[in-house]
């Protein structure tokens, strides 16, 4: 190994040396001098670079999955009630051999497909944010569309809007005994059947409303939007 | 089951959260964004925990959420660099009147983002010239030229040299 290549490796990977990149630094007196400069100026980097950090700063990363546990564990007995009340409202209404579709089968770009990757990658920072919209204002459009929410144990997380294929979308986040479930307005939106699609670990599916448009249920499984979608009555 | 992902979770925040704090700051230079930064890569991996099958990848793949979630935030998806950037008109001008305690920050700063983040990866995250290469899906030729070049430049700034030499 010769002086140059050695030199190229130490500027770039002062860290980094092989068994001849040694042997050259113990034989060559100005390559040693350098590595020497080199490793000083490394650790003058990283003094620089170790900012002090915030205290408390791991406590607050923590703290939203820490009161996610203690609303999981409070629901747990709200939730098996609703299931068992749902069950038994409910009995035919749950389609147990409809199966979803992989996202592979209708495309990256299907409205159901994009509404689950806003719920997977926007969704919490929304929710973070803490704003949230006018009820009075979601229940006219829900009313738009056909559509009503059933008086149950079931609170509103989220009123916002959201972008799903270019369009503009109303977009609710409900606080079920099943978790969170999210909801988007389709004003735009027309069809005639309803797809049922899952990706990333969560399940959606695009029904046609009753009067006007379309919506979208986002829920972990497709168990829990296909009871989700219960909770809404055509108004 | 969910009171093991959230052990888990927590044995990751506990461990990288400083790191990744510093490496956030450096990304965005700004502490608030730096925290904010750092809430979003921790939420997105919660989501997608159990896509972590090996625990000695769980730092690259924390840098690697952060990396995606700064670009996605800024709307950078790749950083904007000519391996031609003149860098020692930046070590002229920009660079002159750096003094004292703040001279490395300022020149740090200074760098081009695509020349300055390789060197967080390496000196903040200790990560070898290939596993920065795999992480900014670039060439291990390419990740060494940058880090050639940033090291150039700061060793030569006025009083950077001279403070490493000191230091040695």
């Amino acid at each position: 190994m010769n002086c140059l290549a050695f030199r190229r490796r130490l500027l770039a990977a002062p860290r980094e040396r092989t068994p001849a990149e040694q042997a050259h630094l113990e034989g060559c007196g100005d390559c040693a001098q350098l590595a020497t400069d080199l490793s000083a100026l490394d650790r003058k980097i990283g003094r620089t670079l170790r900012l002090p950090v915030p205290d408390g700063l791991a406590d607050r990363i923590l703290l939203p999955r820490l009161r996610m546990r203690r609303w999981h564990y409070g629901a747990a007995a709200a939730a098996l009630a609703a299931a068992i009340a749902l069950a038994l409202m409910l009995p035919g209404l749950i389609d147990p051999d409809e199966t979803a579709l992989a996202a592979d089968a209708v495309g990256p770009t299907h409205p159901a497909v994009a509404a689950i990757s806003m719920v997977v990658e926007q969704e919490p920072a929304l929710l973070k944010e803490g704003r949230t919209g006018d009820p009075l204002v979601m229940q006219q459009k829900l009313k738009y569309l056909g559509l009503e929410l059933r008086k149950s144990d079931v609170s509103i997380r989220y009123i916002g809007q959201c972008e799903i294929g270019g369009a503009a979308c109303d977009h609710l986040v409900l606080v079920t005994p099943e978790g969170h479930v999210s909801v988007i307005l389709m004003a735009g939106e027309h069809l005639s059947t309803r797809v049922l699609v899952a990706d990333r670990r969560m399940t959606a599916l695009l029904s046609p409303a009753p009067t006007a448009g379309a919506y979208i249920v986002v829920a972990e499984s497709p168990k829990a939007v296909k009871r989700a979608r219960r909770l809404f009555v055509h108004g | 089951m969910f009171e093991g992902k959230r052990t888990r979770f927590e044995a990751l925040v506990r461990a990288y959260s400083a790191e990744l704090y510093r490496y956030a700051y450096w990304l965005c230079r700004d502490r608030f964004g730096a925290e904010d930064l750092l809430q979003e890569t921790f939420a997105r991996a919660w989501g997608n925990l159990s896509a972590l099958r090996d625990e000695h990848a769980a730092k690259s793949w924390l840098y690697t959420i952060l990396r995606n979630e700064h670009a996605r935030l800024f709307e950078r998806m790749r950083l904007p660099i000519a391996d031609d950037e003149d860098l020692d008109s930046l070590a002229d001008s920009r660079l002159g009147n750096v003094h004292d305690a703040l001279e490395m920050r300022e020149a740090l700063h200074a760098l081009p983002p695509g020349y300055r983040e390789p060197l967080l990866l390496q000196v903040l995250g200790g990560f070898t010239c290939d596993e920065i290469a795999s992480m900014m899906e670039l060439s291990s030729g390419a990740v060494m030229t940058r880090l050639s070049r940033a090291r150039l430049v700061l060793r030569r700034q006025p009083g950077l040299a001279d403070g490493a030499e000191a230091a040695a």
